[in-house]
């Protein structure tokens, strides 16, 4: 019987290979649709700096405040901050050579000085956007130019209750006051946030970059569109009377599906290695310290999604049925999963919801090993769960296969 | 004439599938295109109802070129391709409703027509169950009917009998002569040749594309070689005597005798019978068997290609 | 009129098919059901888990604490457990059990007079940056806040120091004054940033623009299992025997648009009413604008979905091709990702697919509420687009029959 499953499977998996369209998407699709992603949304992991984004800057006031503005703007280093005329800062925003411009209007300093409020004109690009990320590092500097306009207000204020000034005498103490914070501040700021992030084996690993987040949420997406996809062929054989001839002979039905099986595996491990060496390699994603913990991971998720394609291969009765319920089970619940966004962003019913698919248990084990550099002992529960549900949808799956191939 | 094939050819990239056809069919006729499988005939048929583009060449329906009128061609002429072609989940009514649409039947007709049809191939009572639920005869006698639909002046029939039993087969072929009788003209395409011998009084032979040999059935016969064939196996060996005897009767054109078979080549196979036996018993030859073959087109089929027909 | 017949005829056939019309119809709705409860809840009801550890106890820690924490803009989104040791807070960091832990050092109060350096330690999750980045985000504003009031008390006290405009004997009492002013100060940014937009464009609800996102993701799915039926045409002979009728190939591909259109629109006109009904989606204030927004993206899917049946030579290959034209129109359509967020090269290369335009027009009526005037380029490109796929599939036709 194994032998016969042997030759169904090498059969299965001979039509893939003959069948370069299927090819592609197997492999090639979701390497570019990940390396998109990633790239996108993020930048590389570890292939050096990103690019520094242009923005455009226009001081209509050119006082010490403005000037504070821009020093504050070009001490980012993802900025590259340029400084147009008004009308070419306008018409560089018009045509998409700067998502960002920034106008300090006239008057501004004259409004920072007398310690009322100033504001500072953010226009953005209405086709493009770098979005919050941009707009954090320009209320990073408006932030900074506060601070130092505090400090002088506060003084110049306290200064006035001691001796009396008149508007000039006020005007040079303020300068003074903002010119002495700002070199306090850049020696030496006192109260700071020390951020860091706590994993275990790399104690100063960065949160996950968007390289290694696409990287196991859409490689389980992927591998489970890959084995339900080749799920399809139990549909086929169906439909095509193969099946019938093939029942004809003495192979089993078992020894059928068991065959089938063995491709489906060896699809989704394929796609799965291959995934996690263009991650390795191109993307510069870290998988963690311990390989055969991902084994184990990936073995164990494309038997529970292997599991859920005889299941699938075995409700349905039309290819067009099967093309639909594979696309949803893959891209929908992979959503519900966590393959798209993290988990955490999902209403709590959601996040409970979720743990109802092999795509959650696979990105959450995953993260283990890869984010938090955990081992074997912290992703036993996913295994668990992985053998579990793989073992009870294929006894489902079988059974209704096997009466519906009877009948 | 009805129709005209000129120098039909089709070119697939180096393969040459149909080369240089040409043939007439006068109204009325029923014209038969036999040929091994792979011959060219469905590539030929699907350029004469303008599926697919002529390399060289034109087909002319009543007075219509297919190259430049296809519209005015489909609308004279029935197709019945080689595959069934209907839809499954739709009853045989619901299928010829719509194909009959597609013919551009006449909404005031359409029912009467689609009727009509159903009477022809004798379905009317199963008229509302659907297609997938008939045996696969059942199936071919709609497949016909949907040709039928536009009261074709020219029906063309690409090989409807393959995979037929042989009860639904003469059915088949019963109806079709049938509606030739009414004055439909058929344009058969087949590699069986009793069926085209059957239904064809004009027949048009392909092989490799081209077309070797046409004429009407008694043309082709003489083609053939014009000759019967007399088969006779003896008791026992013959000598020259017995030979020089045979060849002596009146109508018997040549005599091959090797130990104990004789060959005879004949105008008038059957009425020279009684005198082969006789003169072979009289020369002490008593007759074991005696047959008489008459020409046919797989023997024409053979002469000229040196291959049979069903290979 | 033929084309009528062929699409009723189609229609005739997908209704036929029982299972794969419930599927069509049932299935995105409950796609729809679980998303929009994802979107609806995600922006009330996403709670970011604190574990604190106060070493301080001082009254600067207090702000922290109580103030911050429990101010009424974060009240609801941080859940803030209390440990009483840095140990017991990284091992429940380390274990997954928490956002962030976050720790306030000893004599993190009493060093702000003094103006030596102190940090807030705040040890992040990796697994759930979201949260962690929120927490992160809170203190930082925190620290800033704290260091903006700490440097103005120092620079003013130097000043008055290095003035000598206050007598030595009342120094405390100025210092006190100091301290007593960026202790009570309400407003310690006096420069404000103004965001506009360029084209005044205005951003609607993630609720809103998801529900669009999602519609056209169905749309291109269930355009998908339209392609089928044009190939199971191809399967059953049924489609060389129309094109031998006296029917034209346009004919032909008009009816099958018009099935697939007809299918799909249901699909679409369901998802709006749905989405209007359970989760007050607002899609525009004008009903006819709409109506034909809809109609052109519909139009566009049948196109694309026809194409792709002509491209494809058998089921399995169409059953390939589908999902990944699906994923690459969604991908860059602004389905998944909004267009506002798109890199600039992303942002360009989706104006080639018909979802972004359609996104925008959708989008546009949503937050502008115009009217049909409104949207006439989006409606234009999208016509224009379904009438490209067209052309395509009647070239591609022609070709495979010759």
């Amino acid at each position: 019987m194994f032998r016969k499953a042997l030759v169904v499977a090498g059969l299965q998996l001979r039509l893939i290979a003959r069948d370069k369209s299927s090819l592609i998407w197997l492999l090639l699709v979701p390497i570019v649709f990940t390396t998109i992603v990633g790239m996108a949304f993020g930048g590389f992991g570890s292939s050096g700096p990103a690019p520094k984004v242009p923005i455009a800057f226009v001081d209509l006031d050119h006082g010490a405040a403005s000037s504070m503005f821009e020093q504050a703007l070009r001490a980012e280093t993802a900025l590259d901050v340029q400084t147009p005329s008004q009308e070419d800062g306008r018409q560089n925003l018009k045509d998409e050579k700067v998502p960002v411009l920034i106008v300090i209007p006239t008057g501004f300093g004259a409004a920072v000085e007398a310690g009322t409020k100033a504001t500072v004109e953010v226009v953005r690009s209405a086709g493009q956007s770098s979005g919050y990320f941009l707009e954090q590092l320009v209320s990073n500097a408006a932030a900074r130019v506060s601070t130092l306009a505090y400090a002088a207000s506060v003084t110049t204020d306290q200064l006035a209750r001691w001796v009396a000034l008149n508007p000039a005498g006020r005007l040079t103490a303020w300068r003074k006051a903002f010119a002495s914070a700002s070199t306090t501040l850049a020696e030496a700021p006192t109260v700071t946030t020390d951020y860091s992030v706590l994993a275990r084996t790399q104690p100063q690993v960065q949160l996950p970059d968007n390289a290694t987040q696409s990287s196991t949420g859409f490689g389980a997406m992927f591998v489970m569109a890959g084995v339900l996809g080749t799920a399809t062929a139990l549909v086929s054989e169906r439909l095509r009377n193969t099946l019938a001839r093939i029942m004809t002979t003495s192979t089993s039905v078992l020894a059928f599906l068991g065959g089938k099986l063995m491709a489906m595996m060896v699809v989704g491990i394929a796609q799965f290695a291959l995934f996690i060496l263009w991650g390795r390699l191109v993307l510069g994603v870290d998988w963690g310290r311990d390989p055969p913990a991902v084994a184990a991971m990936v073995v164990l998720y494309v038997f529970a999604a292997t599991g859920l394609g005889v299941l699938v291969g075995s409700l349905c009765r039309t290819m067009a049925q099967a093309g639909v319920i594979a696309s949803f089970v893959t891209y929908g619940t992979s959503m519900i999963a966590g393959s798209w966004w993290p988990i955490e962003v999902a209403p709590p019913l959601m996040q409970q919801l979720a743990r109802a698919f092999p795509q959650y248990w696979a990105i959450n084990g995953l993260n283990k090993i890869v984010v938090r550099g955990l081992g074997f002992a912290a992703i036993a529960p996913n295994l668990l769960v992985f053998a579990v549900a793989g073992i009870a949808f294929l006894l489902a799956g079988s059974v209704i296969y096997v009466r519906e191939v009877r009948s | 004439m009805l129709v005209e094939v000129k120098d039909l050819t089709k070119r697939f990239g180096k393969l040459t599938a149909v080369d240089g056809v040409h043939f007439r069919i006068p109204a009325g006729e029923a014209f038969g295109l036999l040929g091994p499988n792979g011959a060219g005939k469905t590539t030929t048929v699907s350029m004469m109802c303008g599926l697919v583009v002529p390399s060289q060449g034109d087909v002319i329906i009543d007075g219509h070129s297919i190259l430049h009128d296809p519209m005015a061609v489909r609308r004279v002429i029935g197709v019945v391709p080689q595959d069934v072609a209907l839809y499954p989940t739709l009853s045989a009514r619901e299928n010829l409703t719509f194909f009959a649409r597609m013919q551009d039947v006449p909404a005031d007709t359409l029912a009467s027509r689609v009727d009509a049809v159903l009477d022809i191939v004798q379905l009317a009572d199963r008229q509302k169950d659907r297609v997938e639920t008939y045996s696969g005869g059942m199936k071919r006698r709609i497949n016909i009917a949907v040709g039928l639909l536009n009261q074709p002046r020219l029906l063309i029939l690409d090989e409807p009998t393959v995979g037929v039993d042989p009860q639904s087969r003469n059915s088949i072929l019963e109806t079709l002569k049938e509606l030739n009788r009414q004055g439909v003209t058929l344009l058969y395409t087949s590699h069986y040749m009793e069926e085209v011998e059957f239904l064809c009084t004009h027949i048009a032979i392909i092989d490799h594309g081209k077309v070797i040999a046409d004429g009407t059935q008694q043309d082709l016969r003489l083609q053939a070689g014009n000759k019967d064939i007399i088969n006779v196996q003896l008791v026992r060996e013959a000598g020259d005597v017995v030979r020089d005897r045979l060849a002596a009767l009146p109508g018997v054109d040549t005599v091959e005798l090797r130990d104990k078979t004789v060959r005879i080549a004949t105008n008038q196979g059957r009425s020279l019978l009684a005198g082969v036996i006789s003169t072979l018993d009289d020369a002490g030859c008593p007759v074991s068997t005696i047959d008489v073959k008459e020409p046919n087109l797989e023997d024409l089929f053979l002469n000229l290609t040196g291959t049979s027909l069903r290979d | 009129m033929k084309f009528w017949h062929i699409a009723v005829k189609d229609l005739k056939v997908r209704v036929r098919d029982k299972s794969a019309f419930v599927v069509l119809l049932i299935l995105p709705m409950v796609m729809i059901i679980i998303l929009g409860t994802v979107f609806n809840w995600a922006g009330s009801s996403f709670t970011a888990n604190v574990t604190l550890v106060d070493l301080d106890r001082g009254d600067m820690a207090r702000r922290l604490t109580q103030d911050v924490f429990g101010s009424p803009q974060l009240r609801d989104l941080l859940v803030v457990t209390t440990v009483s040791s840095e140990a017991e807070a990284r091992s429940l960091v380390e274990q997954g059990k928490t956002g962030a832990a976050v720790i306030i050092p000893a004599g993190f109060s009493s060093s702000m007079p003094a103006g030596t350096k102190v940090s807030i330690i705040v040890l992040g999750n990796p697994e759930t940056a979201t949260q962690a980045g929120v927490i992160r985000n809170v203190v930082e504003s925190f620290t800033a806040e704290v260091q903006r009031r700490q440097l103005a008390a120092s620079i003013a006290i130097r000043t008055l120091q290095e003035s000598g405009a206050v007598p030595p004997q009342r120094m405390q009492e100025a210092i006190q004054s100091v301290l007593h002013e960026v202790g009570i100060s309400q407003q310690t940014e006096p420069v404000s940033l103004r965001t506009t937009t360029q084209e005044g464009l205005k951003v609607p609800r993630a609720l809103d623009y998801y529900a669009v996102g999602m519609a056209l993701l169905y749309l291109i799915f269930t355009a998908n299992t339209g392609t089928d039926g044009m190939l199971e045409e191809k399967r059953q002979h049924t489609l060389p025997r129309i094109l031998a009728t006296p029917t034209s190939r346009v004919q032909v591909l008009l009816g099958k648009l018009v099935g697939i259109f007809a299918i799909a629109a249901l699909q679409f006109a369901m998802i709006i009413v749905l989405t209007r009904v359970l989760y007050g989606v607002n899609w525009g204030a004008s009903v006819p604008a709409v109506i034909v927004m809809a109609t052109a993206t519909v139009l566009a899917g049948a196109g694309l979905s026809t194409m792709v049946a002509a491209l494809a030579r058998t089921p399995e290959q169409a059953g390939e091709i589908g999902p990944a034209v699906a994923l690459i129109y969604s991908l860059l359509g602004g389905s998944m990702w909004a267009v506002y967020n798109m890199p600039a090269w992303m942002n360009s290369v989706s104006r080639l697919t018909f979802t972004r335009w359609s996104i925008e027009g959708f989008t546009s009526l949503m937050v502008n509420g115009g009217g049909v005037s409104s949207i006439l380029r989006p409606v234009g490109v999208c016509l224009a687009m379904a009438a490209v796929f067209l052309l395509i599939s009647v070239t591609v036709l022609n070709r495979n029959y010759q």
